[in-house]
């Protein structure tokens, strides 16, 4: 009984054909290939045309796993054995129908198959966008030093012609070229630190430092744009944290100083603050908080991600508050490289607050910075003075002579923009060149002083020229103060302010 | 007499394969991807008309491996040509493009081998040039299944080597 249901089952799956030496099939079981006894073994399918060699090989098997064939609109997956044998020229060709077998098969292989290829391809399409982002990087290194070469040297091109004998309008058209060429020289370098990062010629600078003396610096900088837009800067500093930490100081100042100039950008009334919080501390490290907080426009919440990324700039607000937008993904890069984070908070038309937090090391030597608290102190009770010169190299020359943490400056290059910053902010003193563009110097004390407005009509005015002969007495008999000829000493600058302020 | 030639088609899984046969065959094409396992084995005659006869192919489209070495071996027997067929856009399916002719070769000393670089489609002609000086063997075809370039010209070339062979 068991002989008949093995053989009956065995039937379903199993088929024997017998082919002669002319491979003719002389026998055959009618599972697959039908009504084939009498024809040659080439004819019943493609599979046989290719083997020859059953003539040479003798007393062998051949075996042919997995072979996929068509027959009468039926898909079935054989294996096929192929017997020669010593004596006997007959072959015989044994088929196992497994095609369920193989179909489970397929189904598994299927899988495995598509998952490799796509892991393959994603991970070549990764290597290309790579190999492209290297490329871009050492193309715009290579591209801004390229091009830093010649925006320096029209900056010195300018310098020389200041000095030459030019006329009020020239020398007007001469600095917006100079401010030009500063701003572009600003993209540049916001593009070669990006690029850098990028690439990773980006190096950490570690040393010691006072971060009361950064916040100072930062502070001072703020005040001056923030004088320029009629807002008000106020900063604070933890009592609790350290004097002196390590870490890359210029880095820092870096992330600050662009965090702040979008909070002031951003900003048209209201105050900016930055704030230096310690979130945590131990005895060898500390964990600083930098907090920057404006009254500006605010961002909307759907483009608080996308504000990080290189050259993204705020929807709707791109013509009246325009820039490149790479000033805080250079943050976001420098913070990512210094091991610190940044969150951001805002509503639109309320403000925005970032918080930035920085890992410090303490520094064991915490002396006390007393030169830096007698400043802090000074700064607070700080001279304002209003510059009005066409000349950036007056405007550098001024820094360089007074100190920054007794004077607070805001240059302007002409007599108008003296007119309405007077309008916009009290202010010390005035310094003013007689030769300014539209309106000159002469012209703009005489409106000062012919003026009723009681918070500047009086305001001590210092009149510079490099023509004294001529000048000094129409400066005078227009009420001006005081004059200094051009050049001037350092010590004659600050004798002549300290004789005009209170 | 009609001369019938065996052709085996071989190389990494997912490199096209199938899709070329099916394109040199039937002039069809489908984007899905459908595993072969084992080995499905189609039929075509090409006419070659310099020498006023008709070769059949009978061509093996074999299942894709990591490895060639892994093909069954009973698969390459009576082989008269091989097309080795590998994917432009995956870097694996080329990488021992030279270690797996040589060992084609010492299979089959006899047997014209057509190194083919297919889906041509998914990569720029720089793109192609700089496949092409990167890869030391000589790529005989880069073809696309998909758009049916260079298809017959593969196989009709390989047909009248056969056929002077």
């Amino acid at each position: 009984m068991l002989e008949h249901y093995k053989k009956s089952q065995l039937n379903v799956f199993n088929q024997f054909i017998i082919i002669d030496k002319e491979k003719i099939v002389i026998q055959n079981e009618s599972l697959l290939f039908k009504d084939a006894i009498g024809k040659q073994i080439n004819a019943v399918h493609p599979f046989f045309e290719t083997v020859n060699f059953l003539s040479i090989k003798k007393n062998e098997e051949f075996y042919f796993k997995c072979v996929n064939i068509n027959l009468k609109n039926q898909h079935h997956i054989i294996d096929i054995t192929i017997k020669t044998f010593e004596k006997d020229t007959n072959s015989l060709i044994i088929i196992d129908d497994l095609t369920q077998h193989y179909n489970n098969l397929q189904k598994t292989t299927q899988i495995r198959n598509e998952n490799l290829i796509n892991s393959q391809l994603l991970k070549y399409k990764n290597q290309i966008l790579k190999e492209k982002e290297l490329f871009k990087n050492q193309f715009i290194r290579n591209f801004s030093h390229e091009i830093k070469i010649p925006v320096n040297s029209i900056n010195r091109m300018c310098l020389l012609l200041e000095n030459s004998n030019l006329s009020q309008n020239q020398l007007y058209t001469l600095n917006v070229i100079t401010n030009i060429n500063n701003q572009l020289k600003h993209i540049l370098n916001d593009i070669l630190d990006i690029s850098k990062i990028e690439t990773g010629y980006f190096k950490i600078r570690t040393s010691t430092f006072n971060i009361c003396n950064i916040i100072g610096h930062i502070e001072s900088m703020a005040k001056q744009k923030c004088l320029d837009k009629q807002l008000k800067f106020v900063s604070k500093i933890d009592k609790n944290c350290p004097n002196f930490i390590e870490g890359d100081q210029f880095r820092l100042t870096q992330i600050l100083t662009n965090l702040i100039e979008n909070a002031i950008k951003f900003t048209d009334s209201g105050t900016v603050k930055l704030e230096v919080i310690v979130k945590s501390k131990t005895e060898n490290m500390v964990i600083l908080n930098f907090k920057i907080s404006d009254t500006g426009i605010g961002i909307e919440k759907k483009e608080l991600d996308a504000i990080f990324n290189g050259f993204y700039q705020l929807k709707n607000n791109s013509i009246k508050y325009p820039g490149i937008g790479l000033g805080l993904a250079i943050v976001k890069y420098l913070l990512v490289a210094l091991k610190g984070n940044i969150t951001v908070e805002s509503k639109l038309k309320e403000g925005s607050l970032f918080t930035i937090a920085l890992p410090y090391k303490i520094s064991k030597n915490q002396i006390p910075d007393k030169k830096l608290i007698r400043e802090k102190k000074q700064s607070i009770n700080a001279r304002k003075i209003l510059i009005a010169d066409p000349f950036s190299k007056a405007k550098t020359e001024i820094e360089t002579i007074l100190n920054k943490k007794e004077y607070i400056l805001n240059f302007v290059e002409s007599g108008d923009e003296v007119i309405e910053s007077l309008y916009r902010s009290n202010y010390d003193a005035l310094i003013m060149n007689t030769k300014l563009p539209k309106m000159d110097g002469i012209e703009t004390i005489r409106y000062i002083r012919l003026s009723e407005e009681t918070s500047f009509k009086d305001i001590p005015v210092i009149m510079v020229s490099e023509n004294a002969i001529d000048e000094k007495e129409v400066c005078i008999k227009n009420k001006a103060n005081t004059f200094i000829k051009k050049p001037y000493s350092k010590d004659l600058l600050i004798e002549k302010i300290k004789s005009i302020i209170t | 007499m009609k001369i019938s030639k065996k052709v085996v088609l071989i190389g990494h899984f997912g490199v096209g394969k199938s899709s070329l046969i099916r394109r040199f065959v039937e002039n069809t094409f489908s984007d899905d991807y459908k595993v072969t396992i084992g080995v499905h084995i189609f039929k075509k005659s090409v006419p070659i008309p310099e020498e006023g006869k008709d070769v059949s192919l009978v061509i093996w489209d074999l299942e894709g491996n990591d490895d060639i070495r892994e093909t069954r071996l009973s698969y390459l027997l009576g082989t008269n040509a091989y097309i080795y067929v590998f994917d432009v856009s995956r870097p694996t399916t080329y990488k021992d493009i030279d270690s797996d002719i040589l060992y084609l070769k010492e299979k089959c000393p006899t047997a014209p081998i057509k190194i083919v670089g297919n889906k041509e489609d998914l990569l720029t002609k720089k793109q192609i040039g700089d496949l092409n000086e990167k890869i030391e063997s000589f790529i005989d075809f880069f073809t696309s299944a998909k758009t049916g370039n260079k298809v017959d010209e593969l196989f009709s070339k390989l047909a009248l080597e056969l056929i002077n062979k």
